[in-house]
């Protein structure tokens, strides 16, 4: 038994990035905090309906004025 | 004609005021003629810093209230001749300033004076309208913290809507030794988090306390905080300055401790 195991360590940057994101989000767009999640999936099941792409290249940001989707992956 | 730039961040506590004495000093420095205003009323702070608060007779609600003439608040530096303090009053509060008399005030000083920096409260309320309603200029300052980029970011969004243009970044209370570990943003991860254009960063620097004790400037002083606030005011007059290489500028010992902390 291992009591011992080691965890790989998250660094707390990588965590405090994470949370901004999301944050900046929603502030940005004057939402719930999961709003910027539910939105994140409703538009990829929307254009996933006409466009051959897949969750892993598919991404949403939102900056203080636009609003950006982007597609990579294409090969 | 002058410059009018406010000193802005939201959040409180992350170095306005601070910020705001050492460009001015550094700006006067250079030769500039420097006025800096203390716009957050019932608090005053930038007096404190400066070390002129003995020195008060009439405030900025004096000025706006016809009280008393512009040129009998104002108080002369004691370091640099061509810096002047507008303080703020200390028992008066927010609703006492309109943003209509602080743009009517502004465009009246920039005749006269280079740059007039103006030192925001913190929040998003009165105070902070009134002190960015003249402003040509935004310096925002942050620091590497989840709650101080979340302000910083909701306050560029409420520059950008009242048309201010020119809004710029600083970064203050960087810790090298930190972000190399993995455990402080980097410059490069704030910028790009905040999208906007970076005037210079200030490393996390005893002297910053050791000088407002004494109610001095930092940029005076032998240290890194002093060399980045020479540097902001350089950039502000035009220059181009690289930015400081905080990595290099730790000490032999630091980075040998560091090696062996490291797994």
């Amino acid at each position: 038994m291992k009591v011992f195991e080691e965890q790989t360590p998250v660094s707390s940057v990588s965590i405090a990035k994470d949370r901004l994101k999301t944050l900046l989000a929603s502030d940005r767009i004057q939402c719930q905090p999961d709003t910027y999640d539910i939105l994140c999936s409703e538009l990829y099941s929307t254009l996933r309906k006409y466009l051959k792409i897949s969750e892993k290249d598919f991404d949403v940001k939102i900056t203080r004025t636009k609003i950006y989707i982007t597609l990579s992956g294409e090969e | 004609m002058g410059e009018i730039i406010v000193v802005t961040s939201g959040k409180g506590g992350v170095g306005k005021t601070t910020t705001t004495a050492n460009i001015g000093a550094g700006l006067a420095a250079l030769g500039k003629k420097v006025l800096v205003i203390d716009t957050d009323l019932g608090l005053r702070n930038l007096d404190v810093v400066m070390g002129l608060e003995n020195r008060i007779v009439y405030n900025l609600v004096d000025v706006i209230e016809g009280k008393c003439r512009l040129s009998q608040a104002l108080i002369k530096d004691r370091r640099y001749e061509n810096l002047y303090l507008l303080p703020s009053a200390q028992t008066k509060d927010k609703s006492s300033v309109t943003p209509e008399q602080m743009v009517k005030l502004t465009s009246e000083l920039k005749q006269e004076y280079d740059f007039v920096l103006l030192d925001c409260p913190a929040g998003i309320e009165q105070g902070f309208q009134n002190a960015i309603s003249g402003a040509d200029k935004a310096l925002v300052i942050t620091t590497p913290e989840v709650s101080a980029i979340r302000d910083a970011d909701r306050i560029i969004g409420l520059l950008e809507a009242k048309k201010i243009k020119n809004i710029s970044l600083i970064i203050n209370k960087i810790r090298i030794e930190m972000v190399k570990r993995g455990d402080m943003m980097s410059v490069e991860d704030v910028t790009e988090i905040l999208s906007a254009d970076l005037l210079g960063i200030i490393p996390d620097d005893e002297q910053v306390v050791i000088a407002t004790n004494q109610g001095e400037p930092v940029i005076e002083m032998d240290s890194l905080a002093g060399q980045a606030y020479r540097n902001i005011c350089g950039r502000l007059t035009g220059e181009e300055i690289p930015l400081l290489d905080l990595e290099k500028s730790r000490s032999f010992f630091q980075k040998l401790t560091s090696a062996f902390h490291k797994k």
